[in-house]
């Protein structure tokens, strides 16, 4: 069976394993964060405009030169924030493999975490959508109950969790087949 | 007065870079796609470079001596 997200690649990932499932958080939960930068940004280059018409008395060269540099300075950091904000969110993610599930966490630039569940260690999957604008637009959390020593694994704000669920499971059910097949064949060669 | 605002644009401008080669460094890193990767730090880069460059050469050609005439006395 071949798979889109084959052409993916991460860290540690191993041979023979493919990628079945890569998950964001919900482009919501980015929106809300860039919203400030488009406020922002439409604050500034609105005030290239409406800056001298509202203080005409203020607009000298030397002024000029000096707003154009406070708004030039200003783009720079909402450039900057603004990747910042996106590499906060997308190197969030979770991977789903043939094999496992696999948790990275970017806080910032400097802390990542990185976690793993293999399917057969997988009890139970909960999927949680609560709220208006979650019901709307399809979001909420997925929760894995393990037996591994990290016991809930979990999914914040992706999208359609339900049909996460479903895969997690249904992957889990494999994982406990192949397993039973295992145990079966070792009885019989002993 | 100009070196004053001279180092402390040096400070910013360092700061600016130092950001700027750590969010390239987790683009090109960390991401799971290879044309993500490219793209996207081909992108940021382009922006980012103009918009320094000008800040640059507008802090070069700003009139220093005008704009804060109270530190021509010191």
């Amino acid at each position: 069976m071949t798979h889109h997200f084959n052409r993916y690649h991460f860290q540690g990932q191993h041979e023979g394993e493919q990628v079945l499932n890569i998950i964001h958080r919900h482009w919501f939960n980015i929106l809300t964060h860039y919203l400030v930068v488009f406020g922002c940004a439409f604050l500034v280059f609105g005030s290239i405009g409406s800056f001298p018409i509202l203080f005409p008395e203020a607009v000298t060269p030397a002024n000029q030169a000096f707003f154009l540099f406070a708004q030039n300075t200003f783009l720079i950091f909402l450039w900057l924030y603004g990747f910042l904000v996106w590499v906060d969110y997308y190197f969030d993610v979770w991977i789903i493999t043939s094999e496992r599930i696999v948790n990275i966490e970017q806080r910032g630039l400097f802390i990542r975490h990185i976690s793993e569940l293999r399917f057969s260690r997988v009890q139970d999957v909960t999927s949680s959508v609560s709220g208006l604008l979650p019901t709307i637009l399809n979001f909420g959390d997925v929760y894995v109950q393990t037996a591994a020593e990290e016991e809930r694994f979990v999914f914040r704000q992706v999208g359609d969790p339900f049909a996460i669920k479903s895969e997690v499971m249904r992957l889990s059910r494999v994982a406990s087949q192949e397993n039973m097949r295992d145990l079966a064949n070792a009885l019989e060669k002993e | 007065m100009r070196l004053i605002f001279g180092l402390l644009y040096t400070l910013f401008f360092l700061g600016c870079l130092t950001t700027a080669l750590f969010v390239v460094f987790h683009l090109l890193r960390y991401s799971l796609d290879r044309k993500v990767a490219v793209f996207g730090t081909v992108f940021f880069l382009s922006v980012f470079v103009i918009l320094l460059f000008t800040n640059a050469l507008i802090f070069f050609t700003l009139p220093l001596e005008s704009l804060f005439p109270t530190f021509n006395t010191l």
